[in-house]
């Protein structure tokens, strides 16, 4: 049977697979911190007909190459896009976020750490600083009773006026996390990426040291989806689809066309 | 019978042979770095005849490697070698494989990595990442952690023989050469498929209807056995 059906088929299964993704950051289009995931594609091994250097068809000289023909795609990863989402001020005193690179280190319930570019934290009732699914932020930060005014400076520094104090005391110290290759973290949800073997170990630094970004209190940082970017990826998965069943198309027209010959007298 | 049919059916099983070809690479058409394959025809005349139907038969696939548009990601280890040169990847004993999908990336044992296989430095070693520092590449292809160079990504130039090894990584084949390039790179840029959907649909449909042909001289030649048969039943009626 033709190679073509089935290397067409891989064709329209990755653009499916393409059409999930863009979808997803299209959902994700409102959510803080939220890093758009672009599809990678790798062709599949070659068939080898004739091997490059050979001699064939009873000749004596040797091709210059062989024949090949590669059997369709498939989709190798998908690595988020780690440009600055947009920034919006929201005055909020515990809305931070990351000018640059970098990630906040938070504790999950389970005592291992998690990276998040959401900045938008509150202050649990025991006065600690929490994202909103309730995880602590690392280093954690208590925040004194009775406090008037919470100031985080850009280069991470926490400091806190309390109620019948005029000067402002340090309360704590914000550290990001960096990786060498940011994009080989695992997305969990709830805005989480985790670290792994491709992604480096996590490097604890202040804000704005080797390369980070400074911190903007009283700012989001926004998705980083680019509505013009999705809708142009989906037009171009669906004719990219669109093609390869073409191809599905005239390979059946070919075999068609075969079978009639045999079949008419 | 005439030859002729087998002519037509040369004709058509090399068409057959180039949809596979352009079906690849259309499935192939959002694949970084992947080059497009070009299957070249020759017509060949049957052992010890110098004359009559010459046949159509694939006898090799190119690799068309023009570059493909390029695209721009921010991702500070996704490159593109200058000057259509290849970046090279260990692909075990001790073959060396290149492409030109420059998403770069790290291994689990601490190696960088490119098309899934480790990345090798201008001197055909794996480049290891010393853990928990930051690093940076250069657009002249050097690798540096705290302003120390630590390795110069070798790139190379391909010609000759080549051979496709999936994953988008090419290998040379016996004769082909890969002479070291500059090592210069775009940085934070990737390269796409250089397959061109026009170009493939208008093969496409051009593969189609040489095959409609080919299948139209074979049916002619059926109908020519038939009569033929026919006229033998009328000499002995």
């Amino acid at each position: 049977m033709l190679r073509s059906l089935y290397t067409a088929a891989t064709g329209m299964e990755a653009q499916e697979t393409m059409m999930d993704v863009v979808a997803n950051n299209l959902a994700n289009a409102s959510t803080t911190g939220f890093k758009a995931s672009q599809t990678n594609f790798a062709d599949l091994i070659s068939d080898t007909l004739q091997a490059p250097g050979g001699p064939q068809g009873g000749q004596t000289v040797s091709e210059p190459s062989g024949i090949q023909v590669g059997l369709g795609t498939r989709i190798q990863s998908t690595t988020p896009n780690l440009t600055q989402g947009t920034m919006s001020n929201t005055n909020n005193t515990f809305d931070l976020a990351i000018q640059g690179s970098g990630y906040f280190k938070v504790q999950q319930a389970d005592g291992t750490f998690a990276y998040t570019r959401a900045g938008n934290f509150s202050v649990s009732a025991q006065g600690q600083m929490v994202t909103q699914s309730g995880l602590m932020v690392e280093p954690g930060i208590s925040i004194p009773a009775q406090t008037t005014q919470v100031t985080i400076s850009p280069q991470g520094l926490v400091s806190a006026t309390v109620a019948g104090q005029t000067n402002a005391n340090q309360i704590g110290q914000i550290e990001l996390s960096t990786f060498t290759n940011p994009g080989g973290l695992l997305a969990q949800g709830n805005n989480l990426y985790s670290e792994t073997s491709a992604s480096g170990n996590a490097i604890t630094v202040k804000p704005g040291e080797q390369g980070t970004g400074q911190i903007a209190q009283g700012y989001l940082e926004g998705s980083n989806v680019q509505a013009v970017n999705e809708m142009v990826n989906m037009i171009a998965a669906q004719r990219a689809y669109e093609m390869n069943s073409q191809v599905i198309t005239a390979a059946n027209d070919m075999l068609q066309r075969l079978t009639n010959i045999q079949l008419s007298s | 019978m005439a030859n002729g049919i087998y002519v037509g059916m040369a004709g058509a099983s090399a068409r057959l042979d180039q949809l596979d070809s352009i079906a690849d690479n259309l499935a192939n058409a959002e694949s970084a770095g992947f080059k497009a394959e070009r299957p070249a025809f020759e017509s060949f005349l049957p052992a010890g005849q110098t004359t009559g139907p010459q046949a159509p038969v694939a006898v090799s696939t190119a690799l068309d490697l023009r570059d493909g548009a390029q695209k721009s990601t921010g991702r500070p280890l996704d490159v593109i070698p200058e000057g259509g040169a290849f970046l090279s990847v260990a692909l075990g004993d001790n073959k060396v494989g290149y492409t030109r999908n420059g998403q770069i990336t790290i291994g689990a044992d601490g190696l960088l990595m490119a098309a899934g296989h480790p990345l090798l430095d201008s001197q055909g070693q794996p480049i290891p990442v010393p853990p928990g520092e930051h690093m940076t590449l250069s657009p002249q292809g050097t690798l540096s952690v705290k302003n120390t160079q630590i390795a110069q990504v070798g790139t190379y130039k391909l010609s000759g023989p080549l051979e496709r090894l999936g994953s988008s990584i090419i290998g040379v084949g016996p004769g082909g050469t890969a002479p070291p390039a500059s090592g210069h790179m775009q940085t934070g840029m990737l390269e796409l498929s250089n397959t061109t959907p026009i170009e493939s649909m208008v093969q496409m449909i051009g593969a189609e209807r040489q095959y409609d042909a080919s299948m139209q001289a074979i049916q002619i030649y059926k109908t020519m056995g038939s009569r033929a048969g026919q006229l033998g039943t009328l000499q002995q009626g």
